[in-house]
């Protein structure tokens, strides 16, 4: 007769980072990443003719650098009738600068009032445990709000992170 | 009730380096997307989350534990979204994608297939705290923390997860 935590613990499939090559890649991943910020910034230096695009590049990055979350206030009303108020921080970024300044603008200037309601009642059709339905019904209410073409084609993300106790 | 706040020390460390952490923890991170996901989607997963991390850097716990406890919840976040919009795709982690696109066959173990047969039955929830605790190695005041439930109800889903487990593979 097994263990059940010996035999829970055995069952994890091997650690495809234990191999050398994979490693490699991943420390250069990590380094890759991490340039990104420095990267934004080398855009001052391009020449004058993008003068223009420069001039509101730089004050979309103020404005993003500063600003990129907004938080939204929640009330949702319940099956059995009460008030949950919470509230949501809401922030999405992307990979390309341009495609960065364009979702953060628009989940600053977006109207997002009955975002908690609609989660809601998402996530009581949902078949998951109530605290992941809701999580999740409030990630993909966010992300269908902004349009497909914002995204861009790189690293595009959302994040959502709420304070609501039910 | 006890909350994880109140169970987890709040020690820090002004000397917490946030460079070693993130590439001392990234292939570790990139294991738990290779458990939940084909090889070469944990590339991209990795990918964005190392994106979300370097941007947030700043809001990082300074204690080990706490900061651990963070990237996992990113990481989290980031495979559910991946889930709902697999289609997003990223250049940056191609080169790491290629490598995993390898075959690793494993040695054939039917009580390790039937184990991990009924792990995949279990409800979403209950299958990520059996995972983070199991193959992560996290403590289940750390899953708390990690999915953002009260430690006491995933105590409880825990048991009834691992007594279930337990039955079905008597």
């Amino acid at each position: 007769m097994h263990n059940i935590d010996e035999l829970l613990s055995s069952s994890a499939p091997a650690r495809i980072s234990d191999e050398p090559a994979v490693r490699a890649r991943v420390s250069s991943l990590v380094s890759a990443t991490k340039r990104k910020p420095r990267n934004r910034w080398a855009l001052i230096g391009i020449p004058v003719a993008a003068a223009g695009v420069l001039a509101l590049t730089a004050g979309a990055l103020v404005v993003n650098t500063i600003t990129s979350d907004v938080t939204v206030p929640l009330t949702i009303t319940t099956t059995d009738g009460s008030v949950v108020s919470c509230s949501a921080d809401l922030a999405a970024g992307a990979e390309n600068l341009f495609d960065e300044i364009a979702l953060t603008e628009f989940v600053r200037n977006h109207d997002w009032s009955n975002l908690g309601q609609r989660a809601y009642t998402r996530a009581l059709a949902s078949d998951e445990a109530p605290e992941i339905a809701w999580i999740q019904a409030l990630d993909i209410e966010v992300s269908e709000q902004i349009p497909n073409g914002l995204f861009g084609m790189g690293i595009a993300w959302t994040s959502v992170s709420e304070n609501c106790e039910w | 009730m006890t909350t994880v706040a109140e169970s987890i020390p709040l020690s820090s460390s002004s000397a917490f380096d946030v460079t070693a952490f993130v590439e001392r923890e990234a292939p570790a991170v990139l294991d738990y997307f290779g458990r939940r996901v084909a090889h070469a989607d944990a590339a991209d997963l990795l990918g964005e989350t190392l994106v979300v991390v370097w941007r947030k850097a700043g809001s990082i716990p300074t204690d080990e534990t706490r900061a651990r406890m963070w990237l996992y919840g990113v990481a989290r976040r980031v495979l559910s979204g991946h889930r709902r919009s697999a289609s997003r795709r990223t250049a940056l982690a191609e080169r790491l994608r290629l490598e995993l696109e390898i075959d690793r066959p494993e040695p054939d173990d039917a009580l390790r297939d039937a184990v991990r047969g009924h792990i995949a039955a279990l409800p979403e929830l209950d299958r990520e705290i059996i995972g983070l605790v199991y193959w992560e190695g996290f403590t289940l005041v750390e899953v708390a923390g990690i999915l953002g439930m009260r430690a006491a109800t995933v105590r409880s889903r825990h048991a009834r997860a691992r007594e279930k487990l337990r039955a079905a593979l008597e």
